[in-house]
């Protein structure tokens, strides 16, 4: 899900071309491990690299979904995490793995509370396939689990009330996707909102049943620093929230927290000053942008900010927790 | 004025001095903030062995907590003297030929391994906050010991600095390997070490320089990204090491590993000089620069 790194344009040598003729044979009907090993191989092989660019992209996600669809993502905090690939999962099967989950998180509930007996556990368990988010067409579609309460009559409406939500997708996993074999479906981010008791339910039925293995994703203060700046970059029309900052002092014994806030527009004045070429961020951009705010903190406070750790951002647009915690505020329009 | 230049001083017999750990500590804090303790200033760096070397006790004024000072990357930034003089290249390399003779090949000396170590300091602090900077100065000092306890036939000598220039009144003994540390997680370092860079002659980054990154092994509190470093690394044409100085183990080895490149780079190895140690830590790295 690296978008930086496929957009670096270093020439790369085909193995295929360099190789000798019986070579040739080994490698056409190279095992995943080895054309794992072989891209590497190219990644490290210009190892210092010149500043990394990141391009946003219109991507497909701007096309193909669907307002509706999108609503639930917004305004709610997701914890991410990390999977591994999932073996045999398919699309065509996902009422059987609803009514499967259904059967396993009955049975687990069921282990832990003897107390309360006679309740139906009236819960419900939906797999849905979310159209359209993804980077690039190659990338696997997301699907969505959601847990809702039924209701007990049955004359109001079905659906009842959403419990807990947890998606998978893949946005932009070319470099990942190159190196998956054939069985196993690539959706290495989940995000997860609801009880935390839930998630590791589910967490743990999907890792028995598609051998997969759940982590929990840490944002550090590099890619925090980046969200800083490309959700500054985006163009809103009225901005709801201030643009704040959250560092954390490492010190002993007790730790600081120091939080900045700055205007939105002030905030977009200072990146519109900074930024160079239109549809690309560089790397010397960002590290001005927080500079600049660095440098304005230590004039006035005398506090080098750039030597805690950045631990959480929050604009308009979205928010982002060290912790692999984020928060999606507002629908950009178009 | 203020710049090191390697072999400035004759080499005394079967001593080798390394400079470690520049640009590393943070002390982000105002005097309202932490409460500075004005009783951190004077920390002394505990010595070891019987014999307490000569500058020791004469820099025992300037002798403020490796714990000290700030920022002063403005004040620095105005010093900008060009670190390259070209007459200086040619007497350091005829230095560098009358210094191999007379270094003893393997030879022990009488005194034993008596070790000792020094803290010059650049500038005084004005404010101090203590708790802060532990954490950072704690590695470089854990290194440092490290570093001590090795065995080796030679008296070894570590200075900690927090950044260059040194003080240039003060008597210090040729220097054979600097060695700069930058933390991952905190740019300030990184910032700390690209200025003191300045500072250094040009006959230093003959291998008398390395950069030790440590921080890497916790990802999600790193700030700066490891091709930063790399490409520094490979600007200045010097070996880049990692590790990750709070393990215990890795620290002992890094250790073990700093302490043999300073023998080579006092030409205490027979055979081995700085230069052809790079060249050998080079080639197995890095591609040719003419592809930066």
């Amino acid at each position: 899900m690296d978008s930086y790194d496929a957009s670096e344009s270093t020439p790369e040598l085909t193995p295929r071309q360099s190789a000798s003729s019986h070579l040739k044979d080994y490698l056409i009907g190279a095992t995943p491990l080895q054309k794992r090993l072989e891209s590497v191989r190219k990644q490290t092989s210009f190892v210092p690299t010149p500043p990394r660019r990141k391009i946003p992209q219109c991507s497909q996600l701007q096309e193909d979904v669907d307002p509706h669809k999108v609503a639930f993502f917004l305004h709610k905090q997701w914890t991410l995490y990390s999977v591994t690939p999932l073996y045999q999962f398919s699309y065509s099967n996902l009422r059987e793995y609803a009514r499967l989950l259904n059967a396993f998180i009955a049975a687990e509930k069921q282990k832990g509370l003897a107390v309360e007996v006679g309740e139906d556990f009236n819960i419900k368990v939906i797999f849905s396939t979310l159209l359209g988010m993804k980077g690039t067409q190659r990338d696997p579609e997301a699907f969505l689990v959601q847990i809702l309460s039924k209701s007990q009559m049955p004359s109001e409406n079905r659906e009842g009330k959403v419990l807990w939500t947890g998606w998978f997708c893949c946005i932009f996993g070319d470099s990942l996707l190159e190196t998956v074999s054939q069985d196993f479906t690539c959706l290495p981010l989940f995000l997860a909102n609801g009880a935390e008791s839930n998630t590791a339910i589910i967490g743990t039925w999907f890792q028995k049943t598609f051998d997969c293995h759940f982590s929990p994703l840490a944002i550090n203060a590099f890619n925090l620093s980046w969200m800083a700046a490309m959700w500054t970059a985006c163009k809103m029309d009225r901005y709801m929230a201030t643009t704040e900052f959250l560092w954390s002092v490492p010190c002993s014994p007790q730790s600081l927290d120091i939080s900045y806030a700055i205007h939105p527009e002030d905030a977009k004045a200072l990146w519109d000053s900074v930024h160079k070429t239109p549809g690309e961020v560089t790397q010397e951009e960002v590290d001005l942008f927080m500079d600049c705010l660095y440098s304005h903190f230590h004039r006035h406070f005398k506090i080098h900010l750039s030597a805690t750790r950045l631990v959480r951002v929050s604009t308009s647009v979205a928010s982002a927790h060290t912790d692999g915690k984020i928060k999606v505020s507002l629908n950009k329009s178009s | 004025m203020s710049v090191l230049k390697p072999l400035d001083k004759l080499p005394a017999l079967n001593t080798a001095t390394g400079l470690v750990g520049v640009g590393d500590p943070v002390s982000p804090g105002g005097p309202s903030l932490l409460g500075c303790a004005q009783a951190h200033w004077l920390r002394p760096f505990p010595i070891r062995g019987a014999r307490y070397s000569r500058e020791v006790g004469q820099s025992v004024g300037l002798w403020e907590s490796v714990v000290g000072a700030v920022h002063t990357g403005q004040e620095r930034a105005q010093t900008s003297d060009p670190p390259l003089g070209s007459s200086s290249r040619e007497r350091t390399s005829s230095q560098l030929s009358s210094g191999c003779d007379r270094i003893p090949q393997g030879g022990v000396p009488g005194a034993g391994f008596s070790r000792g170590t020094a803290l010059p300091r650049s500038h005084p602090s004005t404010f101090l906050p203590g708790q802060l900077v532990g954490t950072e100065d704690a590695l470089l000092q854990q290194l440092a010991d490290s570093m001590l306890k090795e065995d080796c036939a030679s008296e070894l000598r570590v200075h900690l600095a927090k950044s260059l220039p040194l003080p240039s009144n003060v008597n210090r003994p040729r220097i054979d390997l600097i060695v700069f540390v930058i933390n991952l997680h905190s740019k300030y370092s990184l910032q700390h070490v690209q200025e003191s860079l300045r500072h250094v002659d040009a006959s230093f980054f003959l291998g008398r320089v390395c950069f030790l990154s440590t921080g890497a092994g916790q990802e999600h509190h790193c700030s700066i990204h490891r091709n930063t470093v790399l490409k520094l690394a490979h600007t200045y044409r010097s070996p880049l090491l990692f590790c990750d100085l709070e393990v215990e183990d890795f620290r002992a080895t890094m250790a073990q590993r700093l302490v043999r490149m300073l023998l080579v780079c006092a030409g205490h190895v027979p055979g081995v000089s700085a230069l052809s140690l790079l060249s050998l830590l080079r080639s197995s790295e890095t591609p040719p620069p003419e592809e930066l």
